[in-house]
């Protein structure tokens, strides 16, 4: 599980532009990773994430894996999550 | 009734003023104002820009002395009775400071911090307000002298940053440069010259309008996002950090802050942490940003002085952001020439405004 709660905050537009009110810094997201933010806005949990981008972008489930956990590394030197007890799957 | 509001500080340059951005805020929230450009140079751009003031006057340096300022703070207050004075302008503030009961005298209402106050926040006191609002600020010492200068530099290490008392920061990377910026600023701002530990990161400001109990009227928070040569923010955007705000508040609170202030800090880029870094006693240049978006803090303040009493307004929305831009003003020699031989001008285009 992840805390998402600066996630939330995150304010993003439909071409991947995204600002953070709460440090001002603003990130271009790839459309792969605007959908991966929107998933965990919506409450999926890692592997649902997962599981989507699989069927989403038609690659094999270590390949999602690999590139969700290489976007949540991201995300979180931005500060953007911390990882809770159980560090996602 | 039409209220006449004197205001220092015109200059929009490489290192703008508050002056001119005061005037644009208070022409946002009403027409119905005289306003009078009290200036030290002929040469200040927010004289000849347009919306400005409805009359300018020179004034006397604060360097000039208590006495020649008021003697000439009469002459314009028998031209043109002033009902509020917003003064801007670090230099100007201490001098203003000593005198506020002689102006309150004159029937002029101003908003100014206790000498208390305004001594707790200096440079040189910074060290102490931050341990006394368990706030972090990077190791500072105070200096009048070269060879104090050298030791000092010796236990700060570099790159470091040295500050004039008012004015001037630079960014130092050794002794040779030391010595140079420090004669630099002494020879423009006097001593003493405060060295600080330079920190590496983002830099936020947080402006502010105390009401003299503690509390905060009224405030705006900004990352910035495009530092000048001389580290002066020429962009920024709002925020919303409530661990940054609490820190601002809290120094406004351990001041009893009454009045415009300004706090910087910046977020060591490794841990996070913010260090306070200055505690102006003033709106800063880009006052007028918060009133574009609804938060107009010179209002603010000309209100509470004129009904007397502080009314509180929410903060700015953050993700507005500002972007310093730079025009060419026309103007005619003629209208400096009246300005720098009479002392005092009043623009045609906004006569009877």
């Amino acid at each position: 599980m992840v805390d998402i709660s600066r996630l939330q905050q995150l304010l993003v537009n439909d071409n991947g532009f995204a600002f953070d009110p709460n440090t001002g810094l603003t990130y271009n997201i790839s459309l792969t990773g605007l959908d991966v933010i929107h998933w965990l806005k919506q409450g999926h949990q890692d592997s649902e994430v997962v599981e989507l981008i699989t069927e989403q972008y038609e690659v094999d489930r270590e390949t999602a894996e690999r590139d969700y956990n290489g976007f949540l590394a991201t995300l979180h030197s931005y500060g953007l999550f911390t990882a809770g007890d159980s560090g996602g799957e | 009734m039409s209220i006449t509001i004197a205001v220092t500080g015109l200059h929009r340059g490489e290192n703008p003023q508050p002056g001119y951005g005061v005037i644009r805020s208070l022409r946002r929230h009403s027409r119905d104002l005289n306003i009078i450009g009290l200036v030290y140079d002929v040469l200040e751009s927010g004289i000849y820009a347009d919306p400005g003031a409805d009359q300018i006057y020179q004034f006397p340096y604060p360097s000039a002395g208590a006495a020649t300022v008021l003697d000439r703070l009469d002459y314009i207050h028998h031209c043109s009775p002033i009902d509020i004075f917003l003064p801007t302008l670090d230099s100007e503030i201490h001098l203003l400071v000593g005198i506020a009961e002689e102006i309150k005298k004159r029937g002029i209402r101003c908003m100014l911090p206790s000498e208390a106050s305004y001594q707790a926040r200096s440079k040189s006191n910074l060290g102490q307000l931050a341990e006394s609002c368990q706030l972090n600020t990077p190791l500072s010492e105070t200096v009048a002298d070269v060879d104090r200068l050298v030791q000092a530099a010796a236990r700060i290490g570099y790159p470091l940053m040295l500050k004039g008392q008012y004015y001037e920061a630079y960014k130092v990377y050794s002794q040779p440069q030391l010595v140079d910026r420090f004669h630099d600023i002494v020879l423009r701002w006097g001593a003493p010259v405060v060295v600080q530990r330079y920190i590496e990161g983002p830099e936020f400001d947080v402006v502010a309008v105390g009401d003299g109990t503690g509390g905060v009227a009224a405030s705006c928070s900004i990352r910035k996002t495009i530092l000048s040569e001389k580290g002066k923010g020429f962009g920024g955007i709002t925020i919303s950090d409530e661990r940054l705000d609490e820190l601002a508040f809290t120094v406004v609170r351990e001041l009893q802050w009454y009045g415009p202030i300004e706090l910087e800090f910046i977020q060591d880029e490794i841990t996070g942490e913010y260090y306070l870094l200055e505690v102006n006693p003033r709106f800063p240049a880009w006052i007028d940003f918060p009133a574009a978006c609804g938060v107009n803090l010179a209002a603010l303040v000309v209100e509470a002085l004129w009904e007397g009493q502080m009314s509180e307004i929410p903060a700015c929305a953050p993700g507005k952001f500002f972007l310093r831009h730079s025009i060419d003003l026309l103007c005619d020699i003629e209208d400096m020439g009246t300005l720098a031989s009479v002392g005092e001008w009043t623009p045609l285009s906004r006569t009877n405004v």
